[in-house]
């Protein structure tokens, strides 16, 4: 898996050095376009996204291997029979395997430091958000591969099961820019909980739910690898362990706490704003008069109403598509239509747009309004030649990949210090 | 060789495989310093017995008895230990570092494995992976593992499959050994011969079913063949 990721995470790094370069390029003199050359969303993300390709479709096969070898050879039978409950067992797997995930950041990090040797900006906060962010998918997706051991006879139907999920979850990521139903669903993918960090946000609904769905599928990996149980045991195990983790899913997701770690905040509101928009204490009723799958209402929904969520605690949207009229195909006045409740008064406007909605909170609010400074962000452009580092991803870091596996596969045998490893050393 | 306490008792033991009666009412008792052969041909249900007996199967009915209390499956590996035949564990680890593990996970003392590497002959191939070894150096690791194990009843499954006649003696020898150190052993053995050679008492199954136990005298008498041979009573009983 090193020896695919090396390469991989090489490769994404240069073309995003490449291409970030030829955008520098084209903004020269340009103040505004200059604000907008984030080398967390031109360079990092991009090139850790070979990170979450690696560990979408190869990190399940090694969570696979690490207990699946264990099942086949019969190694679980022995170990189960030891004083070590069947949850330390999964529990410790799944250490074992983000200790290795840990490895496979190396590259990763090299990239920044390449990065940072050619003169790129890093943002500490935003670079250790998204580190974060991969942490936790990696987390789960082993739990998931464990999970699917667990309750499958082969490894090979439990490959199937785990990139089931992976698929699945990157599948459903498409349902986000959907409003309405689809948009919910969008919930349950692992890959959209993976995008909010790569944009820097720290949301702490998401990470704990990162958290309980890993903890979920470790336990129920726990369930069904406990011999001596019958399966009816295991499922009525399996769904108290549902009931649990719903329960404490539901209350993470009331954990109202976001932070943005960009340094660009391209994805919130000013912190001016967003100081405002917190004295909004009653409920809020926002009914928006489009179709959901209206391109107006997806931009709204992207660019105002994702970060009002964030700020506002108690926020109900509401959409209403306008009727159509007959004659021309269009729509009655009502369409683009904005309609606040808030605390028995109700307010409307017909603008659709983040400077129009923040005046018209914060005027119903009773806050003062605070007038949008321009965005402090600098940008960084950068035009760099990353194509030296080419040979530190594609020959060296794979050499010294292998060599550490040699090393390590002579350390076990060494490091028994007793009177036959005593024998070993010497032969 | 027998003790009067059963350290474990087997109490009208019944085990449902969808359709398929396993195993059913299977009772008997061992003692400590017992060593305890159980014998039948293939599809017996020896393998499923002794799971059973080690909390890695559920039993549909009857109790698993230790020292006088009944154990649930969960709490049996703290008195049983069950060495399964046909597996391998981590082949493609070396010997030396497999037993460490073992020796670690069972909290087992240093001088306690090596004396049991000696015993077992299993210096040799130390250096060796496990999947490298030979049916009998497999076999043998296994017994090492399984005696590395700190409880008091230990079930070994097919123990002198793939050892060659030399092997065996030795393998035989060590087994007594540990009984007469105060351990309780059953052992599943498909050789009758074998079983004749190491066991205290036998335990005769066919079809999930007990058809006799106790020394080889209770099963001539069982059978009527005062001068049988194991083979003759194996054939007769069943």
């Amino acid at each position: 898996m090193m020896l695919v990721l090396c390469p991989l995470v090489g490769y994404s790094f240069v073309e995003a050095v490449d291409l970030y370069g030829e955008a520098s390029k084209s903004v020269i003199g340009e103040e505004l376009a200059v604000s907008r050359m984030a080398p967390l969303d031109g360079i990092l993300v991009p090139t850790f996204s070979s990170l979450y390709l690696v560990v979408t479709f190869l990190f399940p096969f090694v969570a696979i291997r690490i207990l699946g070898s264990e099942k086949q050879f019969g190694s679980l039978k022995l170990l189960l029979q030891s004083s070590a409950s069947s949850l330390t067992v999964v529990t410790v797997k799944a250490a074992v395997l983000l200790l290795f995930w840990f490895f496979t950041l190396i590259p990763g990090l090299c990239a920044i430091f390449f990065w940072h040797q050619l003169g790129g900006h890093i943002y500490l906060p935003e670079t250790v958000c998204l580190i974060a962010g991969h942490f936790l998918y990696a987390l789960l997706v082993a739990a998931i591969g464990l999970f699917s051991v667990a309750i499958t006879e082969s490894a090979q139907t439990a490959a199937i099961v785990t990139l089931s999920f992976t698929i699945s979850s990157l599948i459903l990521e498409f349902a986000a820019s959907n409003p309405g139903a689809a948009r919910y669903l969008s919930f349950l993918s692992m890959t959209a909980w993976l995008r909010q960090f790569e944009s820097g946000i720290f949301a702490l609904p998401v990470f704990l739910g990162f958290l309980v769905t890993a903890a979920a599928f470790l336990c129920l990996a726990a369930v069904w690898i406990t011999p001596g149980n019958f399966t009816s045991f295991k499922l009525k195990q399996s769904i108290a362990v549902g009931l649990v983790a719903g329960a404490l899913a539901g209350l993470s997701s009331n954990a109202f706490w976001y932070g943005d770690y960009s340094e660009h905040r391209r994805n919130s509101f000013s912190p001016a704003a967003e100081r405002a928009l917190k004295k909004l204490t009653h409920p809020l009723k926002m009914t928006v008069h489009l179709d959901p799958q209206d391109s107006l209402a997806i931009d709204f929904e992207q660019k105002v109403l994702s970060r009002l969520r964030r700020v506002v605690r108690d926020l109900t949207v509401v959409y209403v598509v306008p009727p159509e009229t007959e004659e021309f195909g269009g729509t009655k006045g009502q369409y683009g239509l904005l309609e606040f409740d808030y605390a028995s008064g109700k307010t409307q406007i017909g603008a659709i747009g983040e400077r129009a909605v923040l005046q018209v909170l914060l005027s119903i609010a009773g806050a003062v309004y605070d007038p949008e400074a321009p965005s402090s962000y600098p940008g960084y452009p950068l035009d760099a030649d990353a194509s030296s580092s080419q040979l530190w991803f594609y020959f060296v870091l794979p050499l010294i990949v292998l060599a550490a596996w040699w090393m390590t596969n002579q350390g076990i045998k060494l490091s028994y210090g007793g009177k036959h490893g005593e024998m070993l050393q010497k032969s | 060789m027998l003790a009067a306490t059963p350290l474990l008792e087997v109490s009208e033991l019944t085990r449902i495989l969808g359709r398929f009666q396993v195993l059913k009412d299977i009772s008997f008792s061992v003692s400590e310093r017992e060593i305890v052969g159980i014998i039948g041909p293939n599809g017996a249900g020896k393998t499923t017995l002794m799971e059973c007996i080690a909390g890695l199967q559920p039993i549909n009915s009857g109790a698993v008895i230790v020292g006088g209390t009944a154990i649930k499956a969960q709490q049996r590996k703290q008195f049983v230990f069950y060495q399964p035949d046909q597996v391998l564990p981590y082949p493609e680890h070396g010997v030396m570092a497999t037993l460490l593990f073992f020796r670690d996970i069972f909290g087992t003392g240093t001088s306690r494995m090596e004396k049991l590497i000696e015993r077992l002959r299993l210096s040799q191939v130390l250096e060796k992976k496990v999947g490298e070894l030979s049916r009998g150096f497999q076999k043998r690791l296994l017994l090492t593992l399984g005696l590395m194990s700190p409880r008091p009843i230990v079930l070994l499954d097919e123990p002198f499959e793939g050892l060659d006649v030399k092997q065996v003696k030795e393998v035989v020898s060590v087994l007594q050994e540990e009984r007469d150190n105060g351990r309780c052993l059953i052992l599943s053995i498909h050789q009758i011969i074998d079983a004749q050679r190491i066991s205290d008492r036998l335990l005769l199954l066919n079809e999930g079913k007990v058809l006799g136990g106790g020394s080889l005298d209770d099963l001539r008498a069982k059978a009527g063949l005062p001068d049988g041979s194991l083979e003759d009573l194996f054939i007769a009983l069943t």
